[in-house]
């Protein structure tokens, strides 16, 4: 009981610090400590109610759509209030990264919550490397995203305002590419670790399947933006588009493949 | 003897001039971008068409391989930067191991009986071209196996006991499971879900010698209701055999250990004959007489050998830390954000 009253916390002030940052991006006056303190209480709620299913089912948040979005939300959250504590100048952009969890919260609520099978190729240390570098990789794709897409609103009348307080396109476009660049490390990280654990597990490290496919077409238009990035110079509303397309092939082949299969990797497991 | 301007003359028309535009080419930005995105490109082509993806993959990551090389011979700024060369050096070794595990790889399956040695020839596999096959020389037993079922039967940890031929020619004896691999010449054998009842049985064609055999069924539980099978014995009719039991093998209610039935029956079929075989008991037929001796088990296995896959790793390893190394001392050097300047006079 404790378990879901303390979920329901996190996503209350979840919410709640969403809210206010894109309220604050409204009225023109961003509250950054005001949502960074929020978020650290809903943080800590969440790990609490992931605790507390973890003791529970004694296995990690990794097996059902209900535990792969929860575990989501946090470390998206997570990785995101960290770059915000780090870079207190970007704090605003948080609004722009908020309307995403929301959706994954409301996908959260309508999704089975009941424990699935912890299969025994699961039981191993590779998974929390694996995984945990999956997270790393989204959440500062996700922060890359947020900081780029400043320049692009800047474009309208209303992004100007809103955003006249954050540093210049050229710094934003500078530190969305420094993100971007960091979860490329941490992608790779991810699929190295993955084809260690599915050596191990399935008794091959690389086979194409679908999830591993769109990881791997992932890890390339990261490469790809990055690298037109440096030979290129693009302007920064094309980084932007370069940024989004990046995080939203890597969104749909973290969430989209799982969803459509009901499990990652499923049919190997 | 030849003037001297003849001794000169090839070294003017020496081909490396005339290819240094296309060297120049090759080693540009655009042709980086341009395989990278073909490999996207073919990648996706090859989930969503279904085309191989080895070959599907093979010509943008060639482009890509001699790109970076040509990069690494031709740029100054990557020649003088050892940690951007070495991930850029990296990433192509990465591509060109990828291809050469792919030439000399092995994979296949195979099913062996309880207390029986390994057969390649039994094995169903598939190899790269320049794949020395040494499979035949590999020599194990499958010595029985222990396989926990939580409830809803879903499985658990898997205790497979071999019993192998090492190098030095030593017999050795293992415990293998899904993630604990038999390594013997390379190649990686790990246990698998597909495993079941393997019913023995002694042919004794009229005037010939007896020839025991097990006959493997529909993996268990898998293909629980389909427990049959044909069997054709060494100069002896076609023979249908169909396994029955009436207890639960694996409880769903309550966690268990994949185990041979205690009480099983032979529904037998041959020759227009039927006849139902406890262990022990013999049918008679036209051209011989059947024995139902017991009922063993058999465990699929499935083999992989790549020699490239240490080095994958390490190459992957080297990219991703030189990389990892570079960012972090241009972001030391560099500040993301431009520092305001003082204003006059302060």
């Amino acid at each position: 009981m404790m378990e879901t009253w303390a979920l329901w916390a996190a996503l209350t002030a979840y919410a709640l610090a969403g809210s206010l940052a894109i309220a604050g991006i409204w009225r023109g006056q961003p509250s950054g400590r005001l949502v960074l303190t929020l978020l650290s209480g809903a943080l800590a709620l969440h790990a609490l109610s992931l605790g507390l299913r973890w003791a529970r089912l004694g296995h990690g948040p990794f097996t059902t759509m209900f535990e792969i979005l929860s575990s989501n939300i946090f470390s998206f959250t997570l990785v995101y209030a960290a770059a915000l504590w780090r870079f207190p100048a970007i704090r605003p952009t948080f609004a722009l990264a908020a309307p995403l969890v929301f959706l994954m919260m409301g996908w959260l609520m309508v999704t089975n919550p009941e424990p699935g099978v912890f299969p025994p190729t699961f039981d191993t240390g590779w998974l929390y490397v694996h995984i945990g570098f999956g997270k790393l990789f989204m959440g500062a794709a996700l922060v890359a995203l947020g900081v780029s897409l400043v320049p692009a609103m800047r474009l309208t009348g209303l992004g100007a305002r809103a955003f006249a307080a954050l540093p210049d396109d050229t710094s934003l476009d500078e530190l969305a590419f420094r993100f971007l660049s960091a979860g490329l490390v941490f992608d790779t990280l991810m699929l190295a670790a993955g084809a260690i654990w599915a050596q191990d597990a399935w008794g091959r490290y690389w086979a194409f399947d679908p999830l591993e496919t769109w990881s791997l077409v992932t890890w390339l238009l990261a490469a790809l933006a990055i690298h037109a990035r440096i030979t290129l110079r693009p302007p920064a509303y094309a980084g932007t588009l370069m940024i989004a397309l990046v995080f939203t092939v890597a969104y749909a082949t973290f969430f989209g493949v799982p969803f459509v299969t009901e499990r990652p990797h499923q049919g190997v497991v | 003897m030849p003037e001297q301007g003849a001794l000169i003359q090839p070294v003017r028309v020496f081909p490396w001039r005339s290819a240094a535009p296309l060297l120049t080419w090759l080693a540009s930005p655009w042709v980086t971008l341009g395989s990278i995105a073909a490999t996207a490109a073919a990648a996706v082509a090859s989930v969503s068409l279904g085309w191989g993806a080895t070959w599907t993959l093979a010509a943008p990551l060639t482009v890509f391989t001699v790109n970076l090389a040509m990069a690494a011979v031709t740029h100054p700024k990557l020649r003088g930067d050892p940690v951007l060369l070495s991930f850029h050096l990296a990433l192509a070794a990465f591509v060109l191991l990828a291809a050469l595990g792919r030439m000399t790889y092995l994979k296949g399956q195979v099913e062996v009986t309880e207390s029986a040695k390994f057969d390649a020839a039994h094995a169903g596999i598939e190899n790269g071209p320049w794949h020395i096959n040494r499979l035949g020389e590999t020599r194990f037993f499958n010595e029985g196996m222990v396989i926990e079922y939580d409830a809803q039967r879903v499985r658990g940890e898997t205790y497979n006991q071999v019993r192998w031929l090492d190098d030095g020619g030593r017999w050795r004896t293992t415990v293998i499971g899904d993630e604990y691999p038999l390594v013997i010449n390379g190649y990686r054998f790990y246990t698998t879900g597909n495993k079941g009842f393997a019913p023995v049985f002694t042919w004794r064609a009229k005037g010939g010698a007896p020839v025991s055999g097990s006959v493997h069924l529909p993996g268990y539980p898998l293909h629980e209701a389909r427990q049959e099978t044909v069997w054709n014995p060494p100069a002896g009719p076609s023979i249908h055999i169909r396994l029955a039991f009436d207890e639960e093998i694996l409880d769903p209610a309550r966690p268990s250990v994949f185990r041979v039935p205690q009480r099983p029956r032979a529904l037998v079929t041959a020759e227009g004959s039927r006849a139902t075989l406890l262990p022990g008991e013999t049918m008679a037929l036209v051209s011989g007489e059947l024995r139902f001796d017991a009922v063993s088990t058999w465990m699929g296995y499935s083999i992989s050998y790549d020699p490239a896959k240490p080095w994958l790793l390490a190459a992957l390893l080297t990219a991703t830390v030189a990389l990892a190394w570079r960012l972090a001392s241009r972001w030391r050097a560099e500040p993301w954000m431009d520092t305001p300047k003082p204003e006059q006079g302060a």
